[in-house]
């Protein structure tokens, strides 16, 4: 195995794996809440709120370091400061492209929220991706109303734009047409306007973004979430959709979601049907199994499946994947996994591929 | 430029960065932020069987806009009498657990033997 710093293919990476990343939607599970119970943004990721990094002080990490107790975040006066780096490695077996070892960044983002009254305003700069986004929340008493330039809130929102739910491989490593869905990172953040309403334990919210996937598009989303409890067993069901209203392939995208956490095991999963993606219909699903073992420590294994043309036995890629999470201490999150992927048709798999991820915030 | 701004803008944070005051805090003890969310999470929720927004608004966890938090404050000042009481009386402090276990509601009346 070599060690290759930014060489051409590894710049590819790069480009690829760059991006704003979401929030984890399990611990939304785990807490039986909507991403807004820990970020400052409804639609999760970004900046921490005063229970987001209690609960990752408290609830996440392996050890909490006396001088980090008391840490509430960078407050400038009226100003909360905050940010997310990420460095990624991905190994692959000699003889696949690209072989040996990658490191590189993969995520600089930095966030500023500020509030008068019942406005907040939220700032986001993606430094790799000379990227940014700004998004104006006027606040209600069981809702919102915000507007600005970002992102359009579908599906799971996972942390991981690899799963094929998401963006997939970008780089079309199986020679398909498509290998994911279109949310790669590579998007820009775009203007939108979005209403958001909360009741009880369901949060539903509906917008429209100009300009997201092409140039000159326009679409119209919408997203439906509802947590319930059972004694010690937590449920997440949710839907959303996403049409593009402009383009000449009118784009349709359909998603169901959910998840069950007891104790320390989750599972959470979702489906999506896209019309017009590649051709006619096509599907991607995730699954995912985590396992808490002790306080800083998860285990997860995970089937991805994507089949651009919904024949099954043409096309179809599924990618298996064994991971660990480690949260040593608060603000530091460490991600091992390895993965492989399965072709259908008899086609060679393109070999395992390790990955690490170093997440610091704060 | 950008990125020179947010740097500068992250030092001054770390130079200057001041904690946070509460807000609309009046009956419970607690002077930081992160001492009042760890007293929530860890006792008032699982003790009263129930999410943050049972009795906040999310997109503003100071507001009193919902009547559960009204109460919620009621209740709080209703037990810090009672402790007064249980330490004149060198016992051990009350908390919701003691009527609620777990319920949103106080099982009333008692379970019969």
């Amino acid at each position: 195995m070599t060690i290759k710093h930014f060489k051409y293919p590894y710049f590819l990476l790069f480009i690829i794996f760059t991006g704003i990343l979401r929030a984890v939607p399990r611990y939304a599970l785990e807490n039986g809440s909507s991403c807004i119970l820990c970020h400052i943004d409804p639609s999760g990721g970004g900046l921490r709120n005063d229970y987001g990094i209690a609960y990752g002080q408290d609830d996440l990490a392996a050890k909490l370091p006396k001088r980090l107790s008391s840490y509430t975040g960078i407050i400038i006066k009226h100003f909360q400061i905050g940010g997310d780096v990420r460095f990624q490695s991905v190994s692959k077996k000699k003889g696949e492209v690209p072989s040996g070892l990658a490191i590189f960044p993969m995520q600089a983002n930095f966030h500023i929220k500020t509030e008068v009254k019942k406005l907040t305003v939220l700032a986001e700069l993606a430094t790799l991706q000379s990227d940014y986004g700004v998004q104006f929340r006027l606040n209600g008493k069981i809702g919102y109303v915000k507007t600005g330039i970002g992102k359009p809130s579908f599906g799971l929102k996972l942390d991981d734009h690899t799963v094929f739910t998401r963006g997939g491989n970008i780089r079309l490593i199986h020679g398909n047409h498509r290998e994911g869905m279109p949310f790669v990172p590579a998007l820009k953040n775009a203007p939108f306007l979005e209403l958001g309403h909360y009741k009880g334990n369901t949060h539903y919210s509906f917008g429209m973004i100009k300009g997201y996937l092409y140039e000159k598009s326009e679409s119209s989303y919408g997203r439906l979430e509802h947590f319930f409890s059972n004694g010690s067993l937590n449920k997440m069901i949710g839907a959303s959709f996403f049409r593009e209203t402009t383009a000449a392939k009118d784009l349709q995208m359909v998603n169901l979601f959910g998840g069950l956490n007891r104790g320390n095991l989750s599972w959470m999963g979702e489906v999506t049907v896209a019309e017009n993606l590649v051709s006619d219909r096509s599907i991607a699903s995730y699954s995912e199994l985590t396992w808490n073992v002790k306080k800083g420590y998860t285990i997860l294994a995970r089937i991805d499946f994507f089949d651009e043309s919904m024949i099954y036995t043409e096309d179809a890629i599924r990618r298996t994947t064994f991971g660990l999470n480690y949260v040593p201490l608060p603000l530091v999150d460490i991600k091992f996994q390895i993965r492989s992927t399965q072709l259908s048709g008899g086609v060679p798999s393109k070999g395992i591929e390790f990955l690490s991820q170093l997440h610091l915030w704060f | 430029m950008k990125k020179i701004m947010i740097i500068v803008l992250f030092l001054t944070g770390l130079m200057v960065g001041q904690k946070r005051e509460l807000k609309n805090v009046k009956v419970l003890p607690f002077k930081t932020k992160r001492e009042l969310v760890s007293f929530m999470k860890t006792v008032v929720a699982p003790e009263l069987g129930v999410k943050c927004n049972f009795c906040h608004n999310l997109t503003d966890y100071s507001s009193d806009e919902k009547d559960h938090k009204k109460v919620a404050r009621k209740m709080m000042a209703m037990v810090n009498t009672a402790n007064q009481t249980m330490n004149e009386l060198n016992f051990h402090e009350i908390s919701c657990w003691v009527c609620h276990r777990g319920n949103e509601h106080p099982e009333h009346p008692p379970k019969k033997k």
